[in-house]
């Protein structure tokens, strides 16, 4: 049976609608004369608010359904049909898609309100305003799409509003190359995950395109196709949530608002990846070898960014590769088939991701746009609010229990140990101790100690309650978010059974050992970073590995030189040297030919009678000699 | 809807484009002119569209004869394939005449001709017919690429004028030939599109004819390695007629593949499918990166314009429902984008009077509508999923895949290789600082506004509700595929085709 | 005997006309204004006539005159009205071409009308005496026109030339004919053609040589290479008008009568197929190339005449023995007519005093100047080149198919090729006139005469024969 609910369509309405509202009136009057942002911040909280009271009526409505059958559907229209191709612009609402659904609704909208504060006094207040809009509908496709298709367009839409964020300051070239950077190397992703599709739809797609059929077909798939679909999907996702080896976007992103920042490129779409394999593990449980890459490009990733994350000095670069890192952690999760761990990562990441930028973001403002870490210190007595909120954001990050992302992690560790990838559950482990020490180092530089810039520190204040009031709410998910998934009846996990593909394994042994390491791993890193730093530190120089690992081991120059500039010089070569030379050449060899050989009878018209006549008598004779010839 | 509606589409604009040219008409008389039939020959079409059944077969057909003895006769119909070509260029042309307000009288002229003659190329039923359409669809724009083009204009002219005519008359003796295997093989003359697909044709000859069509039509398309004319061309024509050729026109030319070379060469066809094919995706490709390192934005446009027809063209040789569809969709998808970011370009030539990328900057900030419809009509190019673009470039590379793996991973980069040059070029036009030749950019006015909406929002609508214009369209393409299977009938010996083997032995 | 009578109205009013120009003329009271009149009505009667009787008079399908010496079928009727129109038009253009040139006299009318008597005669004649006759009746009217203008060094020349080759091709006429006469005992076609059927072809070398010298003949008249040398420099010589009359008119009568004597019997045809593949081949693309380099109008024209000619050999090859109505060949004649009578008639008003406007560049800018003039102009030129809706197009479509039906599917594809290289010349006097700015004003406001009126005419013509091909 099917339950359909008309109401799924207007989720992803509301926030677009208020997009196109918002982005016209800015359009149409920010030459002229200019709105309140009072205005506009009441107009862009409007959508997100909407949708996150509607995310609620479809959670206490999926709770009402028995467990079997929790899913709600609506179909709005048929997209496009060719053939045996059907594609319904269609939602669909599970445990799955309801849980990313609130706590995306609810995280963007804790940012559209922390927005108000951080962005007074911009010139293009409403354009912001309309770009986070038009992401937070465009998410919401993404993750209530109830088919891949549907899906690619929101993982498209937010992709965009990426990059016209990350551009946004658009007066300087760095910020839009970065966008630009963010669009193509998604681009490169959804290549894949477009081919992906095709693989798909031409295996087992005709029958139907959605989640749903999909599912009911799976088992129809060749070994290899399915191998390949599953990798072509993830490349999708190494784009989309900047995995090795296409990463590299997510740093320079942070060239966006600080606000950006903490809900795209932390919060929720770097987590549409994980998302995306989550939401195919009807698909991907099937397919050992694929999980196994997956798992191993996870952790990868998660070890170098966080050897990157222990040597910046810009905060919010530390905070990104941070974040690089946990979603390395968190595909190390789903490829071990540990779908529900992930899936919870991403959750808790969200909050104390969010609180951790959005914190970082308070400080830059108190700064006036200073990022340097080297540059802060001993602001803890200036704004408290602000550094309370941020170590429990560090605690919940480094994995410190009780708060939320120490169960998150060890679930995941655990089920890598439980699944028998020590290797992975080994580095996962390392990992966590690094995150300790990189996060706290931070912590400790920005906020102890003594400040290293006094005219600075002289004008630092706590920000306004706007901005400080979501990093309180925030700072209490971090805290509690954890408990979610508590071992006991209600637990996300159990939630999430009904939309994912997977088996949970109970050894309590492995448990205690898992819980045991990573907490060890969380206190050495903590240690020697208050070692390092606890009492104040100058700017270290970086020399050897150190300074290697400073200059983020040359990746970004490296895939300048092997892929970017090549490609250019091709481009040059084409139109400056193959197209006049080769391509066209037959047509300029023709054209030359034809003015030669006219050239050369022209000559022939010498005009004397004499020659004609000679031209005659030949002629002749030519002919009969044909004549003779064809006689006999 | 009333009888004779398609010769009205026809004539309309060609009869008012030749009065003009005869009258000493100002220019204020000639653009309201051309303005007004534009607009009837829009809301025609518009009545057209609504009426159209989609049956999938030939409908408003008008028929009489116009040479008994050969069986040629004055022949329209529309079915799903050519009424959106129609519907395009209806839709597309008014634009122009409300965006260039001040050209001289012939230019006008000029453009209500060239929109005729597509119209009958694209309505023509009848395989001379449509010859003569095609032919005359050329005149004009020799003309105004000739008499308004920019200062390296003649050159150009000449290469894409001989170029084209040397492919049409390659054309026509492949048309001729099918006509006289038609009477070879049925006794009876007829020139009549849809009857030769009846015909089995086999041998060299029939190769030979393939290609005297398919060279026709990849010079038109452009398709590499034709497209050299391409260039040059697009970037010395003025802007109306740059939008025309790469709007309507390049695609007359894979309709006419479509109409032409699948039914008819079936063999033939499959047997070069794959060559062609790939000589789309080639295409896609170099014409893609050779625009990234243009200096002038028209010229890389012009590439951006040639990169796309290749994969449009690969969607006809892939051969298979999905793919086709996708790139009639694509047609229109294309003219609504990359047509109108001409006129964009052109606009910007205008108040800027340059062409040089980097003279320019911060246009964004100048001019947000402008910038807003920049944006989308760039979106839809580079096939942003809710354009217009993204539903054909979709089905194309889905049925690329199925055709040949290669083929369809190569053509998949097209979604790379578009976005590159195109957010290059974007954010070097309207992002960073302001430049001096931007420094006084006006945007745009309300009139002009208000001429590129509709066009914007259909960009729009198109790629959310596309549903209405694919199931007038899947009908027709339906028919095109009867899945695969080519029939091999024994056929009766030609004097054609015994000619044909005789000249071998000569 | 009346229906004889009837059939030949046209010829006698011809004749009649020519000898009574001839002798009005004799009175210096006739200004040449009043003879181009006179001569343009005598063809405008003579046409009339014959149109009635194409009409009404279709029962006579195959009238024989004279015992056979002269034979009327509808092709011979259809090149009739095309020398005829030729006439008409030539006759009127020279009208307005003297009003700036000064070497006319009032007999020139009356060589017109005499070389056009010559030249029905020709395309009905059916004996070999009389195509002889016809043919030199034709001729040295045509010589004497050619070096009309006396102080004009460059026509003299060009009379001598084409008058020692002419000649030249005469002599092989008579001499094939005196050897066919030798083999079969008899000129008429007919008995030829039943000497042939019971003979056949290839076993009487008498025959062949005979038919070779007389099919030299006719190449050499219809420009074929490699007989084309002299056309270059006769028609750069000859004065507009009558550069247009001997390129369309003159050549309508030689096909008609080639094509004539070609369908005696299905073994000569096919004799000749072999050269006439290859001698049309040559014959396009040699006039194509020595078009090219061409600086002057005339003398591209006359090239592109040869190139026509080609043209038309094709469709000699192609026509069929059995049923011949010569209906594509007439019909191509037509279109050709019309384009190249249109464009020699613009020139003979826009030539300018003496002819002082030859080359390419003389026309620069004309479309600013003289738009009308120069939209007519392009309307020929591309109707040459082929380009549809014009009578061009629909000449070269008939004879590309009869072509391909005949099985010559090569040749087809030459033609094509051919026609894509003409196509730069075509283009390239448009492109004067279109693309450039105008050095000069061309305002010779004295000149307007009917040759604009002709020229407009005929480009209405261009359109509507295509349109209603009513030769098919």
């Amino acid at each position: 049976m099917e339950q359909s609910a008309t109401y799924l369509g207007l989720i992803p309405l509301f926030p677009l609608l208020g997009a196109v509202v918002i982005g016209l009136l800015h359009v149409f009057t920010c030459n002229r004369y200019k709105l309140s942002e009072k205005f506009y911040g009441l107009l862009a909280c409007v959508g997100p608010v909407l949708s996150f009271v509607l995310a609620l009526k479809v959670l206490f409505a999926l709770k009402a359904l028995p467990p079997e059958s929790r899913y709600l559907t609506h179909n709005a229209f048929t997209w496009f049909s060719v053939g045996d191709l059907h594609i319904n612009m269609g939602f669909l609402a599970d445990p799955l898609s309801c849980l990313m659904m609130l706590f995306v609704t609810l995280i963007g909208t804790l940012i559209h309100v922390y927005s108000i504060g951080y962005m007074g006094g911009d010139k293009n207040y409403g354009k912001f305003f309309a770009y986070m809009n038009l992401f937070l509908g465009s998410m919401l496709v993404l993750v209530l799409g109830d088919g891949p298709v549907v899906m690619f367009v929101g993982w498209e839409g937010v992709g965009l509003c990426s990059y016209l964020l990350i551009g946004y300051y658009s007066e300087d070239r760095e910020n839009v190359l970065a966008g630009n950077k963010a669009f193509i190397v998604n681009r490169i992703g959804d290549l894949g995950f477009v081919l992906g599709l095709a693989f798909l739809f031409w295996a087992i797609g005709a029958q139907g395109f959605d989640y749903i059929s999909l599912k009911a077909n799976v088992h129809m798939l060749e070994p290899a196709i399915a191998l390949t679909v599953c990798l072509l999907l993830f490349v999708g996702a190494t784009g989309k949530s900047a995995q090795i080896p296409l990463y590299v976007w997510l740093p320079d992103a942070m060239a966006g608002p600080t606000p950006v920042s903490a809900l795209i490129h932390a919060a929720t779409m770097v987590t549409a990846g994980v998302y995306m394999v989550a939401r195919f593990s009807f698909l991907y449980a099937h397919v050992e070898l694929a999980g196994t890459i997956i798992a191993w490009v996870g952790i990868l990733t998660a070890l170098l960014a966080a050897i990157f994350g222990m040597f910046q000095d810009d905060i919010k670069k530390i905070l990104a590769y941070s974040t690089v890192s946990q979603l390395g952690y968190m595909f190390a999760g789903v490829g071990v088939a540990a779908y529900s761990a992930g899936i919870f990562h991403v959750f808790t990441h969200a909050f104390f991701k969010a609180l951790l930028f959005l914190g970082a973001g308070s400080v830059i403002y108190a700064l006036h746009h200073e990022q340097n870490i080297w540059k802060m210190g001993g602001l803890k007595t200036k704004m408290p609010k602000t550094y309370i909120t941020m170590v429990i954001g560090a605690l919940a990050l480094a994995g410190c229990p009780p708060f939320s992302g120490f169960f998150s992690k060890d679930e995941i560790l655990y089920s890598a140990l439980a699944t028998g990838h020590y290797g992975i559950w080994l580095i996962g482990v390392f990992v966590a101790g690094m995150t300790a020490y990189y996060t706290f180092r931070m912590i400790f530089v920005v906020f102890h100690g003594e400040p290293r810039d006094h005219h600075a520190y002289e004008h630092a204040q706590e920000s306004p309650a706007v901005m400080t009031v979501p990093l309180i709410i925030l700072a209490i998910g971090a805290v509690f978010a954890g408990f979610l998934n508590f071992p006991g009846v209600l637990t996300i996990s159990h939630w999430l059974e009904p939309s994912l593909t997977e088996h949970h394994h109970s050894s309590a042994f492995l448990q205690i050992i898992a819980i045991l390491a990573s907490i060890a791993a969380f206190a050495v890193g903590l240690k020697i970073a208050y070692g390092k730093f606890g009492h104040g530190a100058q700017e270290p120089e970086f020399k050897g590995f150190a300074d290697f690992a400073y200059h983020k081991f040359y990746v970004d120059e490296f895939y300048n030189t092997v892929i970017v500039q090549p490609y250019k010089a091709i481009g040059t070569a084409i139109w400056k040297t193959i197209e006049p030379n080769v391509t066209d050449s037959p047509v300029k060899g023709a054209a030359r030919l034809y003015m030669v050989v006219g050239a050369a009878f022209k000559v022939l018209q010498v005009g004397y009678v004499r020659v004609y006549a000679i031209y005659m008598v030949v002629g002749l004779s030519l002919m009969s000699l044909f004549l003779s010839q064809s006689l006999n | 809807m009333f009888e004779h509606v398609l010769s009205v589409i026809i004539f309309l604009p060609i009869l008012a484009g030749l009065l003009l040219l005869a009258s000493p008409a100002s220019r204020m008389v000639a653009r309201s002119t051309g303005l007004f039939i534009s607009l009837a020959t829009l809301v025609l079409s518009l009545d057209l569209y609504f009426g159209f059944q989609s049956t999938g077969h030939l409908e408003f057909v008008e028929y009489v004869p116009w040479i008994k003895s050969l069986g040629i006769s004055y022949h329209l119909g529309i079915d799903g394939i050519s009424l959106f070509i129609l519907m395009a260029g209806s839709v597309l042309l008014p634009m122009v005449y409300l965006v260039f307000r001040t050209r001289e009288k012939g230019y006008y002229a000029n453009l209500l001709i060239v929109q005729g003659a597509m119209a009958g190329a694209v309505c023509a039923a009848d395989m001379v017919l449509f010859y003569v359409f095609w032919e005359i669809m050329l005149l004009p724009v020799f003309f105004m690429l000739g008499l308004y083009g920019g200062p390296k204009r003649l050159p150009a002219t000449l290469k894409i004028t001989i170029y084209t005519i040397a492919g049409s008359l390659l054309m026509l003796t492949a048309l001729i030939y099918l006509g006289v295997s038609y009477h070879a093989q049925f006794n009876e003359w007829n020139f009549s599109i849809s009857e030769m697909a009846r015909l089995n044709l086999t041998g060299e000859v029939a190769a030979v004819a393939f290609f005297g069509f398919m060279i026709a039509f990849a010079i038109k398309i452009p398709l590499f390695p034709f497209h050299t004319w391409l260039p040059d061309a697009y970037t010395e024509a003025p802007t109306s007629a740059t939008f025309v050729l790469s709007a309507i026109m390049a695609k007359i030319g894979v309709y006419g593949v479509i109409r032409f070379v699948v039914p008819v060469f079936d063999e033939t066809f499959a047997r070069f499918a794959i060559l062609l094919a790939y000589s789309g995706v080639i295409g896609m490709m170099y014409c893609g990166i050779a625009a990234i390192t243009q200096k002038d934005f028209k010229r890389m446009l012009a590439f951006s314009s040639a990169s796309h027809m290749g994969v449009i063209a690969l969607g006809v040789f892939c051969m298979n429902m999905q793919a086709l569809t996708g790139s009639i969709y694509q047609i229109v998808a294309h003219a609504t984008s990359t047509g109108v970011l001409f006129l964009f370009a052109g606009i910007l030539e205008e108040r800027t009077n340059t062409r040089t990328i980097d003279d320019l900057g911060g246009i964004a900030a100048k001019a947000p509508v402008f910038a807003l419809y920049f944006a989308i009509a760039m979106l839809a190019s580079v096939g942003l999923p809710g354009t217009s673009g993204f539903i054909g470039e979709f089905m194309i590379i889905l049925g690329a895949i199925k055709f040949n793996v290669v083929i369809g991973v190569l053509a998949g980069t097209t979604l790379i290789v578009g976005v590159c040059y195109m957010l290059w070029m974007f954010q070097r036009v309207f992002y960073e600082k302001t430049s001096t030749a931007s420094e006084n950019f006006k945007d745009l006015t309300l009139v002009e506004g208000l001429t590129f909406l509709p066009v914007i929002l259909l960009i729009i609508v198109m790629g959310i509700y596309p549903h209405p214009f694919l199931s007038k369209i899947t009908p027709t393409t339906a028919l095109q595929f009867p899945q695969q299977t080519p029939v091999v009938a024994q056929a009766p010996v030609s004097n054609a085709q015994v000619s044909g083997l005789t000249f071998e032995q000569k | 005997m009346t229906n004889d009578l009837m059939l030949l109205m046209p010829l006698i009013i011809v004749g009649a006309g020519a000898i009574l120009l001839m002798l009005a003329s004799a009175y210096d009271k006739l200004s040449h204004e009043i003879a181009a009149y006179g001569c343009a009505g005598v063809f405008a009667l003579a046409f009339l006539v014959q149109l009635g009787s194409c009409i009404t008079g279709s029962t006579a399908l195959f009238g024989e005159v004279f015992k056979g010496l002269l034979v009327v079928s509808n092709f011979s009727k259809a090149a009739g009205l095309i020398i005829l129109a030729c006439g008409f038009f030539t006759a009127m253009s020279s009208q307005s071409y003297f009003r700036q040139n000064t070497f006319c006299t009032a007999e020139y009318y009356s060589l017109t009308v005499f070389a056009a008597s010559g030249m029905l005669l020709l395309t009905m004649a059916h004996e070999l005496i009389t195509v002889f006759i016809a043919l030199e009746i034709m001729s040295l009217a045509i010589y004497i026109l050619v070096g009309y203008d006396r102080r004009n060094v460059v026509s003299s020349e060009a009379l001598l030339k084409y008058l020692l080759l002419g000649s030249f091709a005469g002599g092989f006429l008579v001499m094939g004919s005196a050897l066919v006469y030798g083999a079969a005992g008899s000129t008429k076609f007919p008995l030829i053609g039943q000497y042939l059927a019971t003979h056949g072809f290839l076993q009487s070398p008498a025959i062949i040589g005979g038919a070779f010298f007389i099919m030299v003949a006719f190449l050499f008249k219809a420009a074929a290479f490699p007989f084309h040398a002299w056309v270059v420099d006769v028609y750069d010589g000859a004065s507009v008008p009558i550069t247009g009359y001997m390129a369309t008119a003159l050549k309508t009568a030689i096909f008609a009568v080639f094509a004539n004597f070609l369908v005696l019997d299905p073994g000569l045809h096919a004799g000749w197929i072999k050269y006439l593949f290859y001698i049309s081949i040559l014959t396009m693309f040699g006039g194509n190339l020595i078009a090219i380099g061409q600086q002057s109008l005339k003398r591209m024209l006359a090239a592109s005449g040869i190139v026509h000619s080609g043209y038309l050999l094709i469709a000699v090859v192609a026509i069929s023995t059995k049923d011949f109505t010569g209906s594509v060949i007439a019909f191509y004649l037509a279109a050709y007519a019309a384009s190249t009578l249109g464009i020699f008639a613009a020139l003979s008003y826009l030539g300018g005093a003496d002819e002082k406007r030859k080359t390419f560049d003389d026309f620069k800018g004309l479309a600013k100047a003289r738009p009308y003039s120069a939209a007519a102009i392009s309307i020929f030129l591309l109707s040459m080149a082929g380009i549809p809706p014009t009578a061009g197009f629909m000449g070269k479509f008939y004879i590309i198919t009869s072509a391909i039906d005949a099985g010559q599917v090569l040749l087809a594809v030459l033609g094509i090729l051919s026609s894509i290289i003409s196509m730069w010349y075509y283009l390239r006097l448009i492109i004067t006139m279109y693309f450039y700015e105008p050095e000069e004003q061309f305002n010779e406001s004295s000149v307007a005469g009917f040759a604009p009126v002709c020229t407009f005419v005929l480009a209405v013509c261009v359109f509507a024969i295509s349109l209603y091909p009513i030769a098919i």
